[in-house]
């Protein structure tokens, strides 16, 4: 009895075995490497630090009053532009895809961004005041008051035109990120073409697919966009209904 | 003994006798001589002169001047009394018959050289001048070319030996280089002219030299008390109690205010005793109260240099005062700083407690916790109208030293310009040369604020500033403003 378990036992682990064994050859032969990439995509650029830092460079101009590139980052809230982007499997390893700047996203960042400067600004401003015998009241609202006076604007509006920006430009990231085309992956490597033939744009990236986010890091042959080529985590917003029907 | 009694007597009174029979002169003598002074209109005089001292350092007869710009657009009355000089560009001078004749004899005339006070237009200013007694006429004041070539706004030269050349249709100017080909500055240690607003130095002699500074080490203790003041560590009405060191200090030659242990001292009265009459004991006060001990205090000030990037500088103690170190053969030292550290003090001084220059701009005060009166030692005050005074300092290594801040505005902002001397040889030529780089900075000042470029360098969109600590002064000054507006309703 105890014979006959054992060459069951023997025979189903060894049929486990040829069944896996044929299923690797499959993969190895047959199957994609290439996942399906398809889906709405969206990934949150980080503004947090570059503002931070310009910041940081701005304000410690200001003479008696210390100020620290940590104090000036705690200051600065999570900063974030929202990209989004669309890929469409076509075929094998191929496919359509459309990227957008979410330009809501980047105009409230951007608020967010000159809100907490000019804060930090009237902050230290509102020192030097009372460091200089000013009598006067130093609350936020009477520095923005005297600010809004000396400049004939507000601290925000001053900010945005006289200090160095703190964000990159819409069109900047416009020109960075958004377009619209074609798009190729081959072992770990995705290529997005854009552009029509006189001014056809070719966008070479690593990635890497989690679930549901897609990691794209910008390759080194790609041209010098002016950006970091920080590794930009796109989180999976709704994955394709149905790529057979539109395939057809 | 009563012998000797008899004799130390006969001693005394003949020293008495003899010391009322030969009059007693000032530090110097003086050479009695005469120059040729021309005029651009070709028009020449002979004018009485005194050399004081030394050849060369000659001073002009005030009354053979008033004759040679008599009937020209520099014209000026003159009213002398013993001690004081009044003179009034635009008026009438009348003679009074001694003027451009030779010498008849100085000899034997009781003269000096002194701090006189001049009246220019009614406003005091003064100026180290000799007045003569004239018999039967009055008297004759006796003033540096260069002073009254100040006064008068006209261009003076020398053209020969013994030959002085008025231009009056010539504002008076300086140059710095030029007076230092001709070894002007041999007579100082070094010094510095230039706009600490914008940090742009004007003329520098020397400048990057540690040398001792005496009592302008005071602005370094001023600086870290008003850092204390705004830290809230103290206020200007804190009663500070008078040490014992401090209450030693008052008592000794060097003493200025009348301070004793125990004495309950506020801020604002010793910071007043401290930058005006130049008060050690003051600044001990403020050092005690600000750190708990001098000790600490100094290295306060050490490390202060430090964070302002004062290179040269070298603290011992928060007055100035020669220190010795202990030990077999004590060394004697005395706080060391170069020109161009003391400029970034003080323009960091200004910059962030503007509000100082209320204090170093007084003439006098009154210390209102002692009941003291107290005069400020900065002689520029009453020269030039954009003074707002700062510090003096003196002491045998040092010489004699002067920091000067001028306000002036070129219709844009505000600017701080500082003057800093260091070791002329006395309060003379410490008050000229500051005074006469401070003409030529303000000049440097003026000049550059007519290039139409210059001002729009740092400016944004509307004129507005792109440099943060530019923004903040530009709402420091409406704030200002709008205070002065408060007050004025």
């Amino acid at each position: 009895m105890r014979k006959f378990f054992r060459s069951v036992l023997f025979t189903l682990v060894l049929l486990s075995l040829c069944a896996l064994n044929a299923f690797l050859i499959y993969l190895y032969f047959f199957g994609s490497k290439e996942q399906d990439l398809s889906g709405e995509w969206t990934a949150d650029l980080d503004m947090s630090e570059q503002a931070a830092v310009t910041a940081y460079i701005w304000l410690q101009d200001i003479e008696g009053v210390s100020v620290s590139p940590e104090e000036v980052e705690s200051r600065i809230p999570e900063l974030t532009i929202e990209v989004n982007l669309k890929l469409e499997q076509t075929g094998q390893a191929e496919g359509t895809f459309q990227c957008m700047i979410n330009q809501d996203s980047y105009d409230a960042c951007d608020q967010a961004a000159y809100e907490a400067f000019a804060a930090a600004f009237r902050e230290l401003t509102a020192e030097r005041l009372r460091m200089a015998g000013y009598e006067g009241s130093t609350e936020e609202e009477a520095v923005e008051a005297l600010a809004a006076e000396a400049f004939g604007m507000s601290t925000v509006s001053y900010l945005r035109t006289c200090a160095p920006a703190l964000l990159p430009s819409l069109e900047e990231l416009q020109a960075e990120y958004d377009g619209s085309g074609t798009y190729e992956t081959a072992e770990g490597i995705l290529i997005r073409r854009s552009g029509d033939e006189n001014g056809a744009v070719t966008r070479s990236e690593s990635y890497i697919r989690e679930e549901e986010h897609l990691i794209l890091i910008a390759g080194s042959e790609t041209e010098a966009s002016g950006f970091d080529d920080h590794p930009v985590v796109y989180t999976l917003k709704q994955a394709q209904q149905q790529p057979a029907a539109e395939e057809q | 003994m009563k012998k000797i009694l008899q004799k130390i007597s006969a001693l005394i009174l003949a020293v008495t006798l003899i010391c009322s029979a030969v009059p007693v002169r000032a530090a110097g003598f003086e050479i009695p001589g005469i120059c040729q002074v021309q005029t651009d209109s070709g028009a020449a005089y002979a004018v009485k002169t005194l050399d004081y001292s030394y050849a060369g350092n000659t001073y002009l007869s005030l009354r053979d001047m008033a004759m040679v710009c008599k009937d020209t657009e520099k014209s000026f009355s003159l009213e002398i009394t013993k001690s004081t000089v009044s003179l009034n560009p635009g008026g009438v001078y009348t003679p009074v018959g001694v003027e451009n004749i030779p010498w008849e004899d100085s000899a034997g005339r009781e003269i000096s050289l002194r701090r006189n006070e001049c009246k220019v237009n009614g406003e005091v200013v003064y100026y180290y001048t000799m007045i003569m007694e004239l018999p039967g006429v009055g008297y004759d004041c006796f003033m540096m070319a260069a002073d009254l070539a100040m006064i008068l706004d006209v261009d003076i030269t020398v053209p020969a030996a013994g030959v002085l050349q008025i231009n009056l249709q010539e504002p008076f100017s300086v140059s710095p280089e030029v007076l230092e080909q001709e070894g002007y500055f041999y007579g100082v240690n070094s010094v510095l002219a230039g706009d600490a607003s914008t940090g742009e130095i004007y003329y520098r002699y020397q400048s990057d030299t540690a040398y001792p500074i005496a009592s302008t080490s005071k602005l370094m203790t001023c600086l870290l008390t008003m850092d204390a003041i705004s830290a809230g560590q103290i206020s200007l009405q804190s009663e500070v109690t008078v040490s014992g060191a401090a209450a030693l200090l008052a008592a000794s030659d060097d003493g200025v205010v009348p301070l004793e242990a125990g004495m309950q001292i506020p801020v604002g009265d010793l910071l007043l005793g401290t930058l005006l009459p130049s008060s050690n004991e003051c600044a001990l006060c403020l050092a005690e109260a600000v750190a708990g001990s001098e000790e600490a205090f100094v290295q306060r000030m050490n490390q202060k240099a430090q964070e302002l990037g004062l290179s040269q500088a070298v603290f011992y103690n928060c007055n100035g005062l020669p220190c010795y170190t202990g030990g077999a053969v004590p060394s004697k030292h005395q706080n060391r700083m170069s020109a161009e550290d003391m400029f970034r003090l003080v323009s960091g001084l200004l910059t962030v407690y503007p509000q100082i220059t209320e204090i170093t701009s007084l003439e006098s005060a009154t210390l209102e916790s002692l009941e003291l009166e107290v005069r400020n030692t900065n002689p520029l005050l009453h020269n030039l109208p954009e003074a707002t005074g700062m510090k003096t300092g003196t002491t045998n290594r040092s010489g004699a030293c002067l920091v000067t801040s001028l306000r002036v505005d070129d219709g844009v902002s505000e600017h701080d310009l500082l003057v800093i001397v260091f070791g002329a040889e006395d309060s003379i030529e410490r008050g000229r040369v500051s005074e006469l780089l401070a003409r030529y900075a303000l000049q440097a000042f003026y000049g550059e604020a007519e290039k139409p470029d210059d001002g729009a360098l740092d400016q944004g969109p509307e004129n507005l500033p792109v440099h943060a600590e530019a923004a903040v002064k530009q709402i420091l000054r409406t704030a200002k403003k709008q205070e002065a507006g408060t007050e004025g309703a």
